[in-house]
């Protein structure tokens, strides 16, 4: 198979899926309900992402030169195959509108104030048309790449924000018992994890060095998880509940509290570029699982473009504002990630049936 | 083909990027101070304090004594719609990103802060990392137009002198808009907030001629803190009592505490470090101080080689500054009853369930019992091992 991509890229795309969904939403999410003890709920995520690890793994190995688009087809003829892959596709655009609305709005609201938001989509179109025209491999290469440099944000923020912890802000654990906690875990588990499902588009021969599948895809959940305990008990421990619950966008505020040495300050639009990144190349994943969900080993350069208007188009006339953004995130988006958690349960237990009974 | 393409791609990139936010530092007008005042008709009076632009004359005596900044007045009922209508006499845009010092008049904040100060945390422009002061026996307006000796730039002033102040004095202490946001935000911790005052103030303080005397010049200078109940200032502390309140809060890094040492004799002793830990058990606070301290200066006939003096003094300086925080700690909770320690935070993290079991926090403010214990490890005696007067 041509253009395999390796097993770092997927590492890098399962890392994106998780930390990119968590800036302004998961965050906003895992902090309303379980306030001071939003860390435990991380924590309380991180046992539930073992759900997602083993369905994907369980799916990913069966026909593995297939996408999830083609595996469908192949479960359930073409009539059936082809209704469940439009559910498919609604989920992987509710997806990319929340991502692309809150791409555009923190840009608006913290850097350009007076751009309008859609010349700023419209800008990022252009460079998500490209690399999907461009196809997986280069959408892989590129996550790489800003994988890294986002790495190297991340870091330099933690380091730069450890003094600044008041541990009194974590406090008092648990004053609402494990019922809050467990709540802002299944949000973020659904808002964060449910979206790994996408990295099925990739067949599993396409990717070298498949049998450290498993292994590799293990360590990036949990460095993902990893990533969002510490920006949670970052922000929360700069912060305090009452500021991290005041902003949209606490991850980002947070960062204007570095100091390093006394003189590397007022950092924070470089440093937040990492979320920058991560949206943009998860936004660019969904362009690609769509346009190969619609048309496997499409070739064609419109199709493409068509997707990204349709969902530009969509978070402009759905998304109005950010109170209607929230409400969507913390009420309507888990319900959407439980009914495609709850159509992946029943793909995975029809193969099961299938393998049974072809033994 | 291919060219075209890169063409094309080229002509809308330079249309997008075309920087709707584009602005020239030279269309810009830097606002360093805000002040708020209550205006006579029930409306808000905003003063906006800008960096003049203007070029410097070449005359350099002259230049010495122009004013480096401006300041802009403008009334209107809520603090948006005020700091617009200064475009009227603006020929440049307000640019508040890099603002200093907002000044509360006393008059709105007895009335209550919150209604005042909400515009500031929406504006995404502004840093909420300027220093928030509140004019005391003054309005905000004559805070910011009196032109300051030392820095040419008088929100500049407030706020070095602030620091200055937090670093060596302990009577003020730096408390940045955020902060305060965050203790409003906070229904267990009453907001207190450092007041500033003017000094030798006459009708020339906002003119340059003030800059011209060397005695009583008008002048502005950190005072007390403003103590708030629900959001509303309801007095001061003393200066004692603020540097006090800086024990309790952790916030002191240096000050000068005087013991007597004899009838007429007096020692000032430096405190050098200090470190304050509150912790409770049931309605009973501990407070826990513990400091190193310098002797600076003394006017009595004592062995500071001996070590009974030394430590007879050491137990001064302890129960000066266990009495000094005594005295606050009942001022306020007898006089304001206003948790400006934010005692209920404290249990509220510390101990949820018992706060749990407190049914009515103010009546239970009031019988909460104070442990105080100060220590003074070490006591240097500086560069000299006796005083004058005792060779």
């Amino acid at each position: 198979m041509k253009n395999k991509i390796s097993m770092m890229q997927l590492f890098s795309l399962n890392i994106f899926i998780i930390i990119s969904s968590f800036f302004g939403i998961g965050i906003y999410n895992v902090f309303k309900s379980a306030k001071t003890d939003a860390w435990i709920s991380i924590i309380n995520t991180t046992i539930l992402s073992f759900i997602i690890f083993f369905l994907i793994i369980y799916i990913a190995n069966y026909k593995k030169n297939l996408t999830i688009g083609e595996k469908v087809i192949h479960l359930y003829g073409k009539k059936m195959g082809t209704i469940i892959n439009v559910l498919l596709i609604l989920f992987v655009a509710s997806t990319s509108i929340s991502l692309i609305f809150n791409l555009g709005h923190f840009i608006v609201t913290q850097f350009l104030s007076e751009t309008p938001v859609i010349a700023i989509e419209i800008i990022f179109s252009i460079a998500i048309i490209y690399i999907n025209i461009k196809g997986l491999e280069t959408i892989s290469r590129t996550s790489l790449i800003l994988f890294f440099i986002s790495l190297i944000f991340v870091i330099f923020s933690i380091l730069g924000l450890l003094p600044n912890i008041e541990i009194n802000n974590y406090k008092p654990i648990l004053e609402f018992g494990y019922k809050k906690t467990i709540n802002g875990g299944i949000r973020i588990f659904l808002l964060n994890f449910v979206p790994l499902f996408l990295t099925l588009i990739i067949p599993k021969n396409q990717i070298k060095n498949k049998e450290k599948y498993n292994k590799y895809t293990l360590l990036s959940y949990l460095l993902g998880c990893i990533i969002i305990l510490i920006i949670t008990l970052v922000t929360l421990g700069n912060l305090g509940i009452n500021l991290t619950k005041l902003y949209q966008y606490p991850e980002y505020i947070v960062l204007k509290r570095i100091e390093i040495f006394n003189f590397i300050d007022r950092i924070e639009n470089l440093i937040s570029m990492q979320w920058i990144f991560g949206l943009f190349i998860i936004i660019s994943f969904c362009v690609y699982n769509i346009n190969t969900l619609i048309k496997p080993n499409n070739k064609s350069k419109l199709l493409p473009i068509i997707i990204l208007f349709a969902i530009t188009l969509t978070t402009n006339l759905l998304f109005k504002n950010i109170t209607i953004f929230n409400y969507y995130t913390y009420y309507i988006a888990p319900i959407i990630r439980i009914c495609f958690l709850i159509l992946i349960i029943i793909i995975a237990l029809s193969i099961k049936i299938k393998k049974i009974l072809k033994s | 083909m291919k060219k075209i393409k890169i063409l094309t791609l080229l002509i809308i990139l330079f249309t997008l990027c075309g920087c709707y936010n584009y602005r020239e530092l030279n269309e810009l007008s830097i606002v360093s101070a805000i002040g708020i005042d209550k205006a006579k008709n029930g409306n808000i009076k905003v003063t906006i304090q800008v960096i003049s632009s203007k070029k410097e004359s070449s005359d350099s005596s002259q230049s010495n004594t122009n004013a480096k900044f401006i300041t802009y007045e403008s009334t209107d009922k809520t603090v948006q719609e005020a700091i617009r209508k200064v475009i009227l006499s603006s020929p440049k845009r307000l640019f508040a990103t890099q603002m200093q010092i907002l000044v509360i008049s006393e008059e709105c904040a007895k009335e209550g802060i919150t209604k005042y100060i909400d515009f500031f945390t929406r504006d995404p422009e502004i840093q909420m990392k300027f220093l928030t002061l509140i004019s005391k026996n003054t309005t905000a307006n004559n805070i910011l137009t009196t032109l300051t000796p030392l820095e040419t730039i008088n929100s500049t002033n407030i706020r070095e002198s602030l620091k200055t102040n937090t670093k060596y004095l302990g009577i003020g202490y730096e408390i940045t808009f955020e902060d305060i946001i965050n203790n409003l935000l906070n229904d267990k911790i009453e907001v207190s907030i450092p007041s500033v005052v003017i000094i030798n103030e006459n009708k020339n303080s906002d003119s340059t001629k003030n800059l011209e005397k060397v005695k009583n010049i008008a002048d502005s200078k950190i005072s007390s803190i403003a103590v708030f109940k629900n959001k509303k200032l309801i007095g001061y502390l003393t200066e004692q009592e603020s540097i006090a309140y800086s024990f309790i809060l952790n916030n002191i890094e240096n000050t000068i505490i005087t013991t007597k040492c004899s009838k007429n004799g007096l020692v000032s002793s430096e405190i050098t470090t200090s470190k304050t830990k509150i912790s409770n058990n049931k309605n009973n606070i501990s407070i826990k101080v513990v400091g190193n301290a310098n002797v600076n200066e003394s006017s009595c006939n004592i062995n500071l080689n001996s070590k009974k003096e030394i430590k007879k003094l050491r137990s001064e300086i302890e129960k000066n500054i266990k009495n000094n925080i005594k005295k606050t700690l009942t001022k306020v909770q007898k006089k304001y009853k206003s948790d400006i320690f934010g005692l209920e935070d404290i249990i509220y993290k510390n101990d949820p369930k018992y706060y749990k079991s407190i049914k009515n926090w103010d009546k239970f403010y009031q019988k909460i019992n104070f442990n105080i214990s100060v220590k003074i490890e070490t006591l240097e005696k500086g560069n000299t091992l006796y005083t004058p007067e005792r060779k």
